[in-house]
């Protein structure tokens, strides 16, 4: 919490240490989407499970619009400083820290990192609110449905090359602790307290000119109360996936699969996305597949939505992109439904700066 | 054998060899021409380095510490050599480039590789940072005294 919350004073205070002459070399970059969008055919659309972000029949620019503003600080050759604001029209544009931490490089190919960062479960969690890096308006939703997206903590990282494949390996360590998390809260529809603790992960990644392959471990254990009660102390979970991409002359294939267990609660849930895209001159259309499907079990948990989507992204420039999405999600759980059957019109420009 | 016959064999095979020189000349001239070519200042200590250092470093990772590179600089003084480079080197799309540096920065806290639009500006900042490195077409290259050819990229 200590690292959370901050306010706009923090985001303008890094805009000013950017302009103040300063001794360290300091680099500033940014990132802002603005969408529009609107749900038809079903009362409301849930487009970002982790900000909770919601669409209704009206038109509305809160859910999916974000800016973010990252201030990289050289203290020496081998020693730098990053910190990134983020502020999201879901959580009311309340600026909030993504990354705040300190990387010392050990030598050509390792680092090492200590102190706040994305959780890098999924193949986009680590550039989750960046929307210039992927083709859609938004990643779809029904794969990246996780409630904790940071973590305080460690991590060891190894960077380098074999052949033509650029390696990434990233092994982490930490916690998390949520108050009123925005999903949990809204799901059950009362303040939801959760703690992701003695979290351990590995992360893997293969970069090549025709294919990218990443595979993600994590195992860590659940504290959680609602309204006060606590309803899990200690409970172990696993995290596990894999994503495989294509890039074939025009085309692009988007592939990631993941599974989410919690042995003692016998929950067991498997996500998934493709989307398939083709590169036509400043224009990419795509089209996209994801689902969510839980196991069965005895408190009789059966969420279950999928996601068909279409879309195109044009580049206008070398740091801006305009979308268009439609989406149409089917909500097929029974005693776990979440907000119904919906279909999802988006309009949005993204940039980098 | 026919002493006429032996002459006609041997006025294909020159017309042949003619034919074979030109085609090499041509093809010669075509590549030199085409070529594009690492460069940095004349007195600058880098030497050739493998291409997939230089695939690294354009990509915006640390440059190795063999290498004597300090850090790249994108040449967008020309449009098509930009793409070319981009296709011949880093064997991406200007949008498929933009997209995995943009991913970068924002998740390792990365930064841009520098750019500069102007051939003249690029001429200058190399020959006031020696340890950094570009790309230009070898014509070009050749006719600048204050930058060295490193090596030939493509």
């Amino acid at each position: 919490m200590l690292f959370r919350h901050v306010n706009l004073a923090a985001l303008c205070g890094l805009l000013l240490l950017q302009a103040m002459p300063l001794y360290a070399d300091s680099v500033l970059s940014g990132y802002a989407s603005v969408v529009a969008g609107r749900a038809s055919n079903g009362d409301e659309y849930l487009a970002d499970y982790p900000k909770a972000a919601v669409y209704d029949e009206d038109w509305s620019f809160s859910p999916d619009s974000s800016v973010g503003v990252q201030l990289k600080t050289d203290l020496d050759n081998d020693l730098m400083f990053v910190i990134q604001a983020v502020s999201n029209g879901a959580s009311d544009y309340d600026v909030e820290l993504d990354w705040a931490y300190l990387s010392y490089q050990l030598n050509a190919e390792f680092s090492i990192q200590a102190g706040r960062k994305r959780l890098p479960l999924y193949y986009y969690s680590d550039f989750f609110d960046v929307g210039y890096a992927y083709h859609w308006i938004r990643v779809p939703a029904d794969n990246y449905t996780w409630q904790i997206s940071n973590y305080n903590g460690v991590n060891l990282q190894y960077q380098s090359y074999l052949n033509e494949w650029d390696i990434l390996v990233n092994l982490y360590a930490g916690r998390e602790d949520s108050r009123n998390n925005d999903l949990l809260s809204l799901l059950s529809d009362a303040p939801v307290d959760e703690t992701w603790k003695n979290m351990v992960g590995l992360v893997v990644e293969f970069s090549g000119n025709w294919m990218d392959f990443r595979t993600t471990y994590m195992q860590g254990q659940i504290d959680r109360s609602v309204d006060g009660v606590v309803v899990a102390e200690d409970v172990k979970q696993v995290f596990s996936g894999v994503s495989v991409n294509f890039n074939l002359n025009h085309f692009v294939l988007l592939s990631e699969f993941n599974r989410y267990e919690r042995d003692a609660s016998d929950i067991v849930i498997d996500t998934s996305m493709v989307s398939l895209g083709y590169y036509w001159g400043q224009f990419t259309p795509h089209i996209s597949h994801s689902l969510l499907k839980q196991k069965h079990n005895a408190a009789g948990g059966d969420e279950y939505h999928t996601t068909d989507s279409v879309g195109v992204r044009w580049d206008y420039n070398d740091s801006t992109a305009f979308k268009i999405q439609y989406d149409r999600t089917e909500d097929r759980g029974v005693t776990v439904p979440v907000l119904g059957d919906a279909e999802m019109l988006s309009l949005g420009v993204d940039f980098v700066f | 054998m026919m002493p006429g016959f032996s002459k006609k064999v041997s006025l294909i095979k020159i017309f042949m060899l003619v034919l074979l020189s030109a085609g090499c000349f041509s093809l010669a001239m075509a590549s030199e021409s085409d070529s594009g070519v690492l460069v940095a200042a004349q007195d600058s200590p880098v030497q050739k380095v493998d291409i997939l250092e230089i695939r690294r470093i354009y990509i915006g990772l640390e440059s190795s510490a063999g290498s004597g590179i300090n850090q790249p600089v994108m040449n967008l003084s020309d449009p098509f050599l930009y793409k070319t480079f981009l296709k011949n080197v880093m064997h991406m799309t200007e949008s498929g480039y933009r997209r995995k540096t943009v991913k970068r920065i924002f998740r390792q806290g990365g930064e841009r590789v520098k750019q500069i639009e102007s051939h003249a500006e690029l001429i200058e900042y190399l020959k006031n940072n020696k340890n950094d490195v570009s790309f230009m077409d070898f014509k070009t290259a050749q006719q600048i005294r204050e930058i060295k050819v490193i090596q030939i990229l493509w």
